[in-house]
């Protein structure tokens, strides 16, 4: 594969306003692809503010029913043509707000993108929504995007009910028009497995709207991390092109990409890069002898916590709303150790709390109950 | 509410729980968990070290503790036999270092600084500063920047600094954050200490303490 021929995707994800505690997003990634359509360079980011029910993770009467709020994030993204490129350079900005319920979990969002090509007149605006069921062992994602579109000025086959109505005789007619915008549809799903640090997806979609044909498209991706800051991807088939799409990371070809992640200290495990991760820990003394811990953990499956209050043996705790989750424990008086694992991954210090560490003993967070 | 009033929350729970213990649940049913979790020659062992303890007046929770997260582990018997045997020489140590007036929470925090690499004298100068009041938290501060990769001199002096310099449980906690944050941004641990404790020094309204001049240098 020549240079030219080579579609080169650079994105830059930047997170921060939690550093290093973000769930989902690594706080830096450089993506590069190729395809067979031109040279691109491009970024993207994401701001995710760190707000959250606290409010419920505080008190013992918990909601434990319903999709809540549970955060919003703002991703940042755009790409560059190197040399000739069917597709223009784009800059797209979007905010989403997310939501977690017991068994499902889904996201609203609003985008602006604009684009460095003469037909191109301003930012759009584009809306999007998706809903992931809580699926065991895979991720499963329905989503929808209302996208502007612009079209120019000429002639076009319009299909019409002469009578008027939905049953009607559908014709097609020539129809004049001037340049104007028209909004265009897509729905898309995605299946994602991932195991250790390897990652298989399978995603399909159509795209309706004015003045096209429905585009049906599918695609199948593979990615591997490679080591802490370097994963390699796969993708074959083609998808929605980035401009209608509400993910700037959107391969529109068959392309082979190369990610860097400058600022991850560690290997994420799998995913877009992304592994769940605890931001907060608390724990809250119920007055009986109890004491209820409450952790914040996006994206997990299982989390564990085991600690002298458990004699060390591991304990499921329960998603109680959101991405929190609960274990209600016996505690006496003293300095307890206590540890957290996540999807029977490592047992590491729950987030926020002292560490303490021995020569027989990992990090262990340290918990003064008085 | 932010992240340091979080983080204090988290450490410390004030609750009616009553009041501290020594050892917790029943003899006889430790007994029985311990042999149930360990094999015969481990429990004998290690129950005769609770018995130890328990004549002492040491705390027996740390012991048994480290004697089920040996098990839980899967960890070798007499690995876990010299685990729970460091515990309790690590609780006999805090408490000559610490006075025999010492709360068994202060017992149990002085013997995680020691397992943490924190030295004996460290102890014993931290008490000095602090006479009457508990010294759980600039001990489990000290654990922490230790496992935190500060080295041991420099996480012993900074609390024993900050402990004689008036700062509060809280002061110490927002010091300990402070080192968390800036090690997360890359900081070196001992210059993100050295930062954290001139902050909680010029809180206190006290010069933070200056380098030696070196040998030969002109005044």
């Amino acid at each position: 594969m020549t240079m030219r021929s080579m579609n080169v995707v650079l994105a830059i994800a930047m997170l921060a306003l939690v550093p290093g505690a973000a769930s989902a997003e690594p706080p830096l990634v450089l993506r590069v692809a190729g395809d067979g359509q031109g040279v691109r360079l491009g970024f993207d980011g994401t701001l995710r503010p760190s707000w959250h029910t606290d409010r419920d993770a505080m008190q013992t009467s918990i909601p434990r029913a319903g999709l809540e709020p549970t955060g919003a994030g703002i991703q940042i993204g755009a790409t560059q043509a190197l040399g000739e490129s069917e597709t223009p350079s784009l800059l797209s900005a979007s905010l989403r707000g997310r939501f977690d319920g017991d068994h499902n979990r889904g996201w609203l969002g609003i985008g602006a993108l604009t684009a460095g090509s003469e037909s191109w007149h301003g930012a759009k605006w584009n809306l999007g929504a998706g809903w992931q069921p809580r699926v065991r062992a895979i991720d499963l994602e329905f989503a929808a995007f209302a996208t502007p579109v612009s079209v120019p000025g000429g002639t076009y086959w319009r299909e019409v009910h002469p009578t008027g109505g939905p049953d009607s005789l559908l014709v097609s007619e020539l129809e004049s028009a001037p340049g104007h915008d028209v909004v265009w549809t897509s729905g898309q799903t995605t299946l994602r497995l991932r195991r250790g640090r390897a990652e298989i997806a399978a995603l399909g979609g159509v795209t309706v709207g004015p003045y096209t044909a429905p585009r049906t498209w599918a695609q199948a991706r593979a990615r591997c991390q490679l080591s802490a800051r370097w994963a390699l991807s796969l993708i074959a088939g083609k998808a929605s092109p980035v401009a209608l799409a509400f993910d700037p990371h959107s391969a529109p070809r068959t392309q082979l990409g190369v990610e860097f992640a400058p600022l991850l200290k560690s290997a994420p495990v799998a995913g877009t890069g992304l592994r769940a991760t605890a931001r907060r820990f608390s724990a809250a003394s119920l007055g009986d002898g109890r004491v209820a811990i409450h952790v914040e953990c996006h994206d997990a499956r299982t989390l564990e916590v085991r600690g002298d209050l458990t004699e060390w043996e591991p304990v499921a705790m329960q998603r109680i709303t959101g991405a929190w989750w609960e274990l209600v424990v016996a505690a006496e008086p003293g300095v307890h150790s206590i540890q957290l694992r996540i999807d029977r991954g490592a047992w590491a210090a729950p987030p926020g709390l002292l560490v303490s560490t021995s020569e027989t003993q990992g990090p262990t967070g340290t918990l003064l109950i008085q | 509410m932010s992240r340091f009033a979080r983080g204090l929350m988290t450490l410390i729970l004030v609750g009616a729980l009553g009041p501290p213990g020594r050892a917790s649940g029943d003899s006889a049913n430790d007994e029985a968990r311990l042999k149930a979790r360990l094999d015969p020659e481990t429990a004998r062992a290690v129950i005769e070290l609770v018995h130890s303890a328990a004549e002492s007046g040491l705390p027996t929770s740390p012991l048994k503790g480290r004697a089920f997260e040996g098990a839980s582990r899967g960890a070798d018997g007499a690995l876990i036999r010299r685990a729970v045997a460091q515990e309790l020489e690590a609780l006999k140590d805090a408490r000559a270092a610490l006075g025999a007036a010492s709360d068994p929470n202060e017992l149990v925090a002085g013997a995680m600084a020691l397992l943490s690499g924190a030295p004996h004298d460290t102890l014993v100068r931290l008490r000095a500063s602090r006479p009457r009041q508990s010294l759980v938290v600039p001990l489990v501060v000290l654990s922490d920047l230790i496992a935190r990769d500060v080295p041991v001199a420099a996480a012993s002096s900074t609390v024993i600094t900050a402990t004689r310099a008036g700062a509060r449980d809280a002061d110490l906690l927002k010091l300990r954050e402070h080192v968390e944050r800036e090690v997360g941004k890359g900081v070196a641990p001992a210059g993100a200490t050295g930062t954290g404790l001139r902050m909680l020094l010029k809180d206190q309204g006290k010069d933070a303490p200056r380098p030696a001049p070196s040998v030969g240098r002109a005044p």
